[in-house]
């Protein structure tokens, strides 16, 4: 489809906002593998972890399958960093934006933002809610039960919306200087784990001299016996969700943006320093602190009964400090279809309607099944980058026909991101596991249909 | 000069932090104490690492 009307002004808009990074980054401005490692360890300890490695005790993982498959899925997830997005980051020296600009058009940039931005709002609403299960503690407000879909008290939505505005305010006060104080308090934050699962131990019955730490492992936290209504999960499923967590930014390769700085390739292994602390380790003390109080998922309450009212300041503190940076994130994501708003405002919008969200408890006892579909829906468009880079020069097929073309959508691109979440969701397996096929799925649809003769035009001037 | 203090002592407490609970493990300190103890060393890490924050900052902008 040729450049015009409505529809190219918002991916001028669109460009306009990533033109600090339009080009390649430069060799002077390549990043030493210890800033990597540091930059690294101080991610993936969020809100989220707090609910995560709850969930799993709750779903009535063994503690053999959660061992092992948090191993194995986390290692593999350090590995599509290191094969799969680093190589393609490291050639290119591109953001995804930019790439996915010349395989599939401005056009679908902007269907991709929006996406992008609808899905952050769904995580933030979910760290919010987070806070909210701390915050009201001190207001004797009762966090949602595991069940709930609806809000179950007009208390608890105002709470929300208090925290919520709070988080919105933050977000448009300042990014930058909250971003540095989120990674002063990221360190803390995962002490605050550890020290919540050790001050636990006594109350399960762990004995001084860790006799029977294995013993109380398996038959008081990760049990194998699931609550009343949440499905058994079991060591693939466990695999494959420490696996896909990432999946936008590893095989989705979103983290295209970090990895432009990478000098080598092999930098992706350093993404094993955030990996195993968030999401191995936290996830572990998580689970501690949610079997001591009763396989209750509330947050809040499971921090406080651990290590008191600092339990509580860091589940408040790490559901704002991930909040903050995905409201930038969405607000950043729509300002392409708000020309003319100032940031502020389209950060207030991203805010509220991420605070409606949040009034939804599901949104957050749900948090490991819209994880999977958060990863599943941007999916498709990582196979295809993968399929343009690589695969497409061996089979000796123009790669870059949007670009060359000047045309503001690939249909073809379109048709197969379309067509791999519709097969996806058709695919009678569960849902942890159809991104796997999916990929597939989407690499094959694309080569076969950009192998497909298209009808002569000529050619256009690069957009 | 804050910024290289501000290293050492915020590892610090972390690990002041982290011996508290361990303490109560091994159960040389009470539950209460151990909540409190942490919390201050809690509130400690975060003044230096506003320090930290700020010296970082202001080293930037010269």
């Amino acid at each position: 489809m040729a450049r015009t009307g409505k529809f190219a002004a918002i991916a001028a808009q669109l460009d306009q906002l990533n033109e600090f990074d339009r080009e390649p980054v430069p060799p002077d401005k390549l990043q030493s593998a210890s800033k990597f490692m540091g930059l690294f360890a101080g991610e993936h300890v969020a809100a989220t972890e707090f609910v995560i490695g709850a969930f799993f005790v709750l779903h009535g993982v063994s503690f053999r399958d959660l061992l092992l498959g948090l191993l194995a899925g986390n290692v593999l997830a350090v590995l599509s960093w290191t094969f799969i997005c680093a190589p393609i980051a490291v050639r290119t020296r591109l953001t995804l934006y930019w790439y996915v600009r010349k395989i599939a058009g401005p056009g679908l940039t902007v269907i991709y933002n929006v996406a992008n931005a609808v899905l952050y709002c769904i995580l933030a609403g979910a760290m919010i809610a987070v806070s909210a299960t701390a915050v009201g503690l001190a207001f004797g407000i009762k966090s949602p039960k595991l069940t709930d879909v609806l809000p179950n008290s007009l208390g608890w939505v105002l709470l929300v919306f208090a925290l919520g505005a709070a988080f919105t305010a933050l977000a448009v006060l300042g990014f930058e200087k909250l971003s540095k104080f989120a990674q002063a308090v990221s360190p803390w934050i995962f002490l605050v784990f550890i020290a919540g699962a050790v001050a636990t131990l006594p109350k399960l019955g762990v004995h001084a001299n860790l006799d029977n730490v294995w013993e109380v492992a398996r038959t008081k936290i990760w049990n194998g016996l699931p609550v009343a209504g949440q499905e058994p999960l079991g060591f693939w499923h466990i695999l494959f969700f420490a696996w896909f967590c990432n999946l936008a930014m590893h095989i989705g390769l979103s983290d295209m943006a970090v990895f432009r700085y990478a000098k080598r390739w092999t930098y992706g292994l350093f993404t094993s320093f955030g990996v195993f602390p968030g999401h191995f380790l936290a996830w572990i003390c998580s689970g501690v602190m949610v079997a001591a109080i009763g396989r209750d998922m509330n947050p809040g309450l499971m921090a406080f009964e651990a290590i008191g009212f600092a339990g509580v300041a860091a589940v408040v503190l790490a559901g704002w400090t991930t909040a903050n940076p995905t409201l930038y994130r969405a607000g950043l994501a729509l300002q392409t279809i708000t020309p003319g708003w100032p940031r502020w405002k389209v950060t207030v919008a991203a805010g509220t309607v991420t605070t409606i969200l949040a009034c939804f408890p599901i949104v957050f006892m749900k948090l490991l099944d819209y994880v999977a579909i958060y990863g599943l829906v941007l999916m498709p468009v990582g196979a295809i980058v993968f399929t343009e880079h690589w695969i497409l020069p061996k089979l000796k097929i123009e790669q870059f026909r949007a670009e060359k073309r000047g045309w503001i959508i690939s249909w073809r691109v379109l048709a197969v991101w379309i067509g791999t979440l519709a097969a996806v969701f058709a695919l009678p397996i569960h849902l942890y596991f159809k991104w796997l096929p999916g990929y597939f799925i989407a690499v094959v649809l694309y080569v076969s249909l950009q192998a497909w003769p298209e009808r002569k035009s000529p050619a256009r001037r690069p957009a | 000069m804050i910024r290289r203090w501000s290293i050492p002592l915020l590892l610090l407490c972390l690990a002041v932090g982290l011996a508290f609970p361990v303490l109560f493990f091994l159960g040389r300190m009470d539950a209460a104490s151990c909540k409190t103890y942490f919390l201050i060393a809690s509130a400690a890490y975060f003044v230096f690492a506003v320090l930290w924050a700020s010296a970082k900052g202001e080293k930037k902008n010269s």
